[in-house]
């Protein structure tokens, strides 16, 4: 079947079996591969990416759900003028280990942010409770989105240094 | 294969970002074996894609093992011995990379930080219809089971006779001076202040202020349970006494060339899988050779760049390569003394190093920097010297590092569901001269989440028929960001006196401290029931069963 999508801002065509998965439309036709799959079961996030702005895990839709939509992979992320704020927050927070988890993590912050820009700690954990990391233990990563969210809101930027104690 | 055929300097292995690690990238499994055959039949090249619920299906396991622990003490609570019984379910074949003559980690410092020298140790493994089992999952060689044998026995012990938990350890371990402690099992602590740790975190959590508010609670009939675990690591795999694997020497390498530019590659035995090794050992280099950590490019991971190296995993990237690291600058820093001797036309013993430069003892004005004098070791080199500027170290360490760590967990039980929610973790952990911080303190909040995870969730489920229950993340609960708590982490900086830079390594020292510091605080939450030991993972479930089989869910709470 041909679709058409808008992949990170670009028009896109394909054409796909009708039971290939999104994620394989994603990482196989469009060689995005930063989009990662992390289990068969839709429980670990990593592939997460935005349809339309929204949230959702590309290992669970199939491409042709998608024919005519807006889809957002980690690869739209930096732009012209640098890195994303949630991009910056990871970096500058060390919330990223082997960075496996780490696209869809983000995607998932980005969508949090756009609807909660200036989440609480319960918030952020559990809104990213759908997106599994095994080297970081949270921590940072909550670090991480707070300081983007403080980035967006324009707000003073949290220290980043680690803390002990 | 062509290793086994001495084809091996045939065979290219490259490995780019992989992923974390953990230890169960350390076997080799059949999937490998037969692509390569495959690949071999058919002349084409053949990728294996392993899907999530194959690889919790039939991927290495760990931790299955059976313990009973016994530990022997004066009425005071003087530890006098310890004996440990062990059967191992290693599945259907042995998985872990053992090194060929070192014995299962329980024989290492499974007698923990205390000081007595007596016990008695005895493992029997079986073979199971299991997948393959016995992996160290992020600890070396097993010493998480050992470390969890110790810590809870060590509690229950302070349960029996009504001693606070932290203050029989304060009474029972090995002191600062003791260093370097030769075990009761044969190995060398090589330094350690476990007294510093322990009173550094009963000090960030308040824990007289937490005992005192458990004593209300306890009036009140509420759950509410503290535990402590002060255990010791064993890292850096290994000296070539102790270690080898088919006879090669468990040492591990570094390479680094410096250009005429002044900026340098270095390369490596050892593989990152998220522990940042590309920050850590530039920032080793940039410290013994005073070039900026930023021109230092480190890469791993591809055989026919790399110097002969046995990878990393045990936690023992720090104490080989990071050494190794070390090493290989300083014979740089030796070889720059000499070319700056030689320029400023002084004795080398007239030079004084301070980072990034030599310079002439009383005229600091006549100096080199290390850039002038790479340059020079290109272009204006004493006769007879070797041209280029570049070096390389095995290390093969003179012993094991010994790691070790302080940690207390608050835990919150509902008397209703049992549901157990962890309020606070403090871990303090000493792991030597620290390198980075940052990267430090993110391997520790990492481990920890995976030490809170067989403590409270993971388990692999059989039915009686060797089924898997729970083969995918569904229902195999990977702690997520709302199990995990937040951890506070710190730490106490006893160097290691042997290690180069004096570091060790620290990976998976939260993994190993972890689980019996959380069991703890749940059976001293319980202890109005009377309970002084659970088999992890304790769940609300099985605190309910326990209760129910033992008679005791209508005991009165208040005590
Ligand atoms: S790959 Fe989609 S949720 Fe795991
Ligand atoms: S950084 Fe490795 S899984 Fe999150």
């Amino acid at each position: 079947m041909e679709i058409k999508i808008k992949l990170n801002g670009t028009e896109m065509t394909a054409d796909v079996e009708p039971r290939t998965l999104l994620v394989h439309l994603i990482r196989e036709k469009f060689s995005s591969t930063g989009t990662h799959i992390g289990c068969d079961t839709s429980s670990c996030g990593a592939c997460t990416i935005l349809i339309d702005g929204k949230s959702a895990k590309s290992c669970t839709i199939l491409a042709v759900q998608v024919n005519g939509k807006e889809i957002s992979t980690v690869e739209g992320l930096l732009t012209a003028e640098g890195l994303h704020p949630i991009q910056e927050g990871f970096k500058e927070n060390h919330a990223l280990h082997c960075g496996f988890c780490t696209p869809g993590m983000m995607m998932r912050a980005v969508e949090l942010l756009e609807k909660n820009p200036n989440p609480s700690e319960d918030e952020i954990r559990w809104g990213i409770s759908g997106n599994l990391c095994r080297c970081t233990g949270y921590n940072n990563i909550v670090s991480a989105i707070k300081y983007a969210s403080a980035k967006i809101r324009g707000a003073e930027l949290p220290s980043t240094e680690p803390k002990f104690v | 294969m062509a290793g086994h055929a001495g084809q091996k300097h045939k065979i290219r292995v490259v490995s780019p970002d992989i992923g974390g690690g953990f230890g169960g990238k350390v076997p080799i499994y059949p999937g490998y074996v037969i692509a390569i055959a495959v690949s071999f039949l058919t002349g084409v090249p053949i990728k294996w894609v392993e899907d999530r619920s194959e690889n919790l299906q039939a991927d290495s396991f760990a931790r299955d093992y059976h313990i009973k622990a016994e530990i022997a003490a004066t009425k005071e609570g003087k530890i006098q011995a310890t004996r440990f019984k062990v059967l191992a379910d290693h599945g259907y074949t042995d998985a872990s990379a053992n090194p060929s003559k070192f014995p299962t980690g329980l024989f290492s410092i499974g007698t923990g930080s205390y000081d007595y020298d007596t016990a008695y140790m005895e493992a029997d493994a079986v073979y199971t219809n299991k997948p393959p089992g016995g992996v160290a999952y992020r600890c070396s060689f097993r010493v998480t089971e050992a470390v969890h044998a110790i810590e809870t026995v060590v509690d229950t012990l302070a349960l029996k006779i009504g001693k606070d938990p932290a203050q029989l350890r304060f009474e029972n371990f090995i002191k600062k001076d003791q260093f370097p402690w030769k075990s009761p099992t044969g190995w060398e602590y090589d330094s350690g202040d476990y007294k510093a740790g322990l009173e550094k975190a009963m000090k960030a959590i308040d824990y007289d202020g937490l005992r005192e508010e458990q004593v209300e609670k306890r009036k009140k009939g509420e759950l509410m349970g503290i535990g402590i675990s002060t255990f010791t690591e064993i890292v850096g795999a290994g000296p070539s006494k102790d270690f080898d694997i088919l006879g090669i020497k468990m040492f591990d390498s570094a390479e680094i060339r410096v250009h005429p530019t002044g900026k340098a590659i270095a390369r490596f035995g050892t593989k990152s899988q998220g522990q940042g090794h590309e920050t850590t050992y530039a920032q080793i280099i940039a410290e013994e050779l005073g070039i900026p950590a930023e021109n230092i490019q480190v890469e791993e991971g591809d055989t026919d760049t790399a110097p002969y190296g046995l990878g990393t995993y045990a936690s023992r990237s720090t104490p080989t390569a990071g050494a190794a690291a070390a090493m290989a600058a300083r014979k740089l820093r030796d070889k720059a003394k000499k070319i700056a001797a030689y320029l400023l036309e002084v004795s080398e013993d007239d030079l004084e190093w301070e980072p990034g430069k030599f310079s002439v003892k009383g005229a600091p004005e006549k100096s080199k920097t290390i850039q002038e004098l790479v340059f020079a070791a290109y272009t204006n080199h004493p006769q007879g010297m070797e041209a280029g500027f570049e070096a390389t170290h095995y290390y093969d360490p003179p012993n094991l590092t010994f790691p070790n760590g302080a940690y207390i967990c608050v835990v919150d039980i509902d008397s209703d569901t049992f549901e157990i929610n962890v309020r606070r973790f403090v871990a303090i952990d000493d792991c030597g001269n620290i390198i980075n911080p940052m990267i430090v303190q993110g391997q520790v909040h990492g481990g920890l989440t995976q030490g809170i995870a067989p403590a409270m969730y993971e388990e692999l489920l059989y039915d009686d028929d060797g089924n898997i229950l729970n083969g995918t993340l569904m229902d195999y609960l990977v702690p997520t960001a709302v199990e995990s708590p937040s951890w506070e982490t710190g730490h106490t900086i006893t160097p290691s006196p042997h290690h180069p830079i004096g570091a060790k390594g620290v990976g998976e020292s939260p993994t190993v401290g972890a689980p019996p510091a959380i069991a703890n605080a749940i059976c001293d939450a319980l202890k109005p029931y009377g309970i002084t030991h659970m088999n992890i993972p304790i769940t609300p479930f099985k605190i309910f069963k326990t209760l129910q089989e033992k008679g005791l869910l209508d005991t009165d709470l208040k005590i």
